[in-house]
């Protein structure tokens, strides 16, 4: 049997809520749910919040697959809605101004280089808007005419949410420089 | 060359950067790029911002998710996601009772729970006498209708018997005869083991049905001390899941305090809860409920509880993470009741860890003959098992014994063969013969207390014309083209799924027969839920074979085929347009103002419910769908949601109208009651169609949006 036939067996099997098919899926992909999860929320709570609702709905939700395109594709846009829907849900309060003003003036200063450590922290810091357009754009791949309709912010919007970010991260990439 | 008085702005150089400046535009900023190191460098930090993310590290998931995720499943969790693929229509109308049911779980702490009332005008009624009944005795039926009844000289009561063993049928349960004074009468002798009974009043031919409105008239079987039976206080959760999720919760609370003893009530009163209570309201939440399964525990320790109370309290104890008490009780279970119901899927949960180790056909085969081959969980095991060792005849064997349990999953067994099995003749009489006898009543497929025959035809076509979807798709795989144009041209006609139409074209478009091709792309031009590619390669298609006006006329006829199709879920309801409503704002505007500027698809949303706060990103993309076809989308929150409540909303769906009802008068006139449904107002004001499907009333609406210079007439 073919990868692709097996995943298609498993689906099959999963839709019956079969426990050992959702059990394979979860072996396959439970880490690409996890990760997206995690890089979105920014938080290892929420993301296995994530995972398990992604999971625990799988065998229901895999009714609406068609299977046109490749299951991890659109495992990854469910767990986006996912977890987009559980920022919405915490309607976390940020510190930080949507503009990005955060009183230091680029103008004066080089940029920075870009630390793996400062930027982590930076991106937990970003709004979680910003941040779901910078992570599903920067490191998930994804168009801006895509995230515009996952997030129905449109494509503008898109585009406009991922200039703010990546001013804000530059700003706060300064200040811990 | 213009050049920057300054440095071009930040937003600008990340276009810049991503290489969405074009033109003028991007000639302007790598100009002064070449001239300005800083901006070099600010340039060069966006692009390496990218790339330092990607590389960022990603914890692994936790090593006890998988088991905690699976004891959620066992445990009957369910989320309900924001998928987007297209669903096929064939399941469509089945899918939504479980689907619903399957989210019974997801309630709210101290949710404030509203009642939405029936109309007053025109409303039957259906009296039982004694009030209180108990096992085995006859009761008195008097039916006072509206209407829709009156003309008849008889009726039949009709409804779902539920058992204390937590079974259930549907059947007629009696006749009710017409008085002088137009009042029709009747007794009924329900057997001894019945709790709880949910009833219809239909006609003859089941073609008018007064389900009061879906709600159904109940019947509880009370003890001698005259309290509901603790099992008809489940048996009635039980069946009002699909139907109305708040007053099932409100029953469970109830069991809970009236048999505080009885786990049953505890558990499920713990899964309403926990769904939506967060942080450190879910960590109190179910601190207070460990103290309940301790006093239980206690309790039952001491005493001989049934398998009933044994079973939930494994349960109760698996879902609040008490392994001790949870392993405890499920060996009891097992050792004093192996053939009840949680101990085969405790049984079944233990043959699956040795999965994939040794073939399990012998252990199922074994288990089934001990406990009857009853169990959805047992003979779906022994289906996927027989279809994994590729052993046909055996999977034939559990298909069988899955069908006679489960006849409206044939879609979904048929599929699974299909797709684990090679075509053949083997396959394809099994499917057909299966399809026959669904079709033909030899396996019966319970027709539910509120649905007319029509609509149950309907249900038993899309089942016929989902499999010979399969079929077909199995006959094409050996280019058996006469076949797969057997099957396919029986499904379309019964069935409305682009999938079918796209496949039904491309075999006939085969075959030369092009001009029946485009009525079938056609059809998958209209339907808004159609993939987008598809619905590309129709209209090309279609286009090119049929020339413009000879397009634009098979579109006018798919519309009919459409209005046809949606055409047993129709109603006819005239808006009182002076009803009012408020806004996001909280201003009052008139119902007539808010529902009738064009065809509008309306949303009952229940601000605390779990199913209502699930679908709104489904309506947000439903929205969007519908304004390409001219279709208004309207959400209406039930109550008076905070203003906090309406601008999350708002946020969640800015494509959607949002109103409020504080008070339910606009439901009423709807006759919205319970799990919130969808509707389709037209421009007049009538509401036209009601589904609980957001899919179907997509479908519905666009059926109302006909091409300019057809009107449809109103039934």
């Amino acid at each position: 049997m073919t990868d692709q036939a097996g995943v298609d067996l498993l689906v099959q099997r999963a839709r019956l809520a079969d426990a050992g098919a959702l059990e394979a899926l979860y072996a396959r992909f439970g880490a690409v749910v996890y990760r997206i999860a995690y890089r979105l929320t920014q938080s290892q709570e929420d993301a296995e919040d994530v995972l398990q609702d992604v999971f625990a709905g799988l065998p229901e939700a895999l009714r609406t697959y068609q299977g046109r395109g490749a299951l991890e594709d659109w495992l990854k846009i469910v767990a986006t809605r996912r977890s987009l829907m559980v920022l919405r849900q915490k309607r976390r309060r940020r510190e930080v101004s949507l503009d990005g003003t955060t009183g230091f003036q680029p103008v004066e200063r080089a940029e920075p280089v870009v630390d793996r450590v400062a930027l982590e922290r930076a991106l937990a810091y970003l709004p979680d808007p910003l941040r779901a357009v910078f992570v599903l754009k920067e490191i998930e791949g994804y168009s801006h005419e895509e995230i515009g309709q996952l997030m129905g912010i449109g494509k503008s919007g898109s585009a406009s949410k991922l200039h703010r970010a990546r001013k804000i991260l530059r700003d706060r990439l300064r200040n811990s420089a | 060359m213009i050049r920057f008085l300054g440095h071009p702005r930040f937003e600008r150089l990340s276009r810049y950067a991503d290489a969405e400046l074009t033109g003028k535009a991007r000639d302007r900023v790598a100009s002064h790029l070449a001239g300005c190191a800083r901006c070099r460098d600010t340039v060069r930090f966006i692009r390496e911002l990218g790339e330092v993310a990607r590389s960022l590290p990603v914890p692994e998931p936790p090593a006890d998710a998988l088991p905690r995720l699976l004891a959620r499943r066992a445990a009957g969790v369910r989320v309900i996601l924001p998928t987007s693929d297209p669903v096929p229509i064939e399941n469509e109308s089945k899918r939504a009772v479980p689907a619903i049911a399957a989210t019974l779980v997801l309630f709210m702490a101290g949710a404030l729970l509203l009642s939405v009332p029936r109309l007053g005008a025109d409303r039957s009624r259906l009296e039982f006498r004694p009030l209180r009944v108990n096992a085995g005795t006859t009761v008195q039926v008097r039916y006072a209708p509206g209407a829709l009844l009156a003309s008849e000289p008889t009726l039949t009561l009709r409804g779902r018997l539920r058992f204390a063993n937590g079974n259930h049928e549907i059947t007629e349960i009696g006749t009710l005869t017409r008085g002088a004074d137009g009042v029709f009468r009747g007794a009924v002798s329900l057997p001894d083991s019945v709790v709880y009974a949910a009833f219809a009043v239909e006609d003859a031919a089941a073609s008018r049905i007064d389900s009061n409105n879906r709600r159904l008239w109940e019947l509880l079987v009370h003890g001698a001390d005259g309290r509901p039976l603790s099992e008809s206080l489940r048996e009635r959760a039980n069946d009002l899941f699909a139907r109305d999720s708040d007053l099932a919760h409100e029953t469970a609370r109830t069991a809970t305090q009236m048999y505080p003893k009885h786990p049953w009530g505890w558990y499920t009163l713990f899964r309403f809860e926990s769904a939506l209570a967060q942080g450190a309201q879910r960590d109190s939440l179910v601190e207070y409920h460990r103290g309940r399964l301790r006093e239980l525990d206690r309790h039952w320790s001491a005493g001989r509880p049934t398998a009933d109370d044994a079973a939930f309290l494994a349960l109760y104890a698996m879902v609040l993470g008490e392994a001790e008490v949870h392993e405890r009780w499920r060996g009891y279970l097992l050792q004093n009741a192996p053939t009840h119901k949680t101990s085969i899927q405790f049984r079944l949960s233990d043959l699956r860890q040795s999965a994939g180790e040794r073939p399990l056909l012998d252990d199922l085969e074994r288990m089934g003959a001990e406990t009857g081959f009853w169990h959805r969980e047992l003979v779906i095991a022994g289906l996927f098992e027989a279809l994994r060792v590729k052993d046909s005849k055996s999977a034939f064997k559990w298909a069988e014994r899955y069908l006679a349990i489960a006849p409206e999953d044939l879609g979904t067994i048929a599929q699974a063969l299909a797709e684990a099995m090679p075509p053949g003749e083997e396959l394809h009489a099994w499917l057909r013969g299966a399809v026959s006898r669904v079709a033909t009543g030899e396996l019966p497929l319970e027709r539910e207390p509120f649905q007319t025959s029509e609509v149950h035809r309907h249900r038993l076509a899309e089942l016929e014309a989902s499999v010979r979807h399969i079929i077909a798709r199995s006959c094409l795989q050996t280019d058996d083209i006469e076949c797969a144009l057997e099957h396919l041209e029986a499904a379309a006609a019964a069935t409305w799924n682009p999938a079918v139409f796209d496949a039904l074209a491309r075999v006939l478009a085969r075959s030369g027969r092009t001009t029946e091709a485009t009525e079938f792309l056609a059809r998958v031009a209209i339907d808004p839920l159609a993939d987008s590619s598809m619905t590309a390669s129709a209209v090309a298609l279609g286009r090119s074979w049929s020339g413009d006006d000879g397009w634009a006329r098979a579109l006018e006829r798919a519309h009919a085929a459409l209005a046809s199709y949606v055409a047993p879920h129709a109603v006819y309801r005239r808006l009182d347009s002076n009803l009012e409503l408020l806004d996001a704002d909280g201003a009052r505007v008139s119902a007539g103002a808010a529902l009738t500027a064009g065809i509008t698809v309306v949303a009952f949303l229940l601000p605390t419910s779990a199913i209502s706060i699930e679908a709104l990103p489904e309506l947000e993309e439903g929205a969007h769908l519908l304004a390409r076809k001219g279709v208004r989308t309207v959400a209406i929150q039930l109550g008076r949601p905070s203003p906090e409540t309406t601008g999350r909303w708002k946020e969640i769906m800015p494509s959607v109208d949002l109103y409020s009802d504080p008070q339910l008068e606009v439901a009423t006139a709807f006759d919205q009651w319970g799990t919130p449904e969808y509707f389709v107002v037209d421009r007049e004001g009538v509401v036209r169609y009601r589904h609980s499907t957001l899919r179907t009333a997509i479908r519905q609406a666009t059926s109302l949006a006909v091409p300019a210079g057809r009107h449809l007439t109103a039934p």
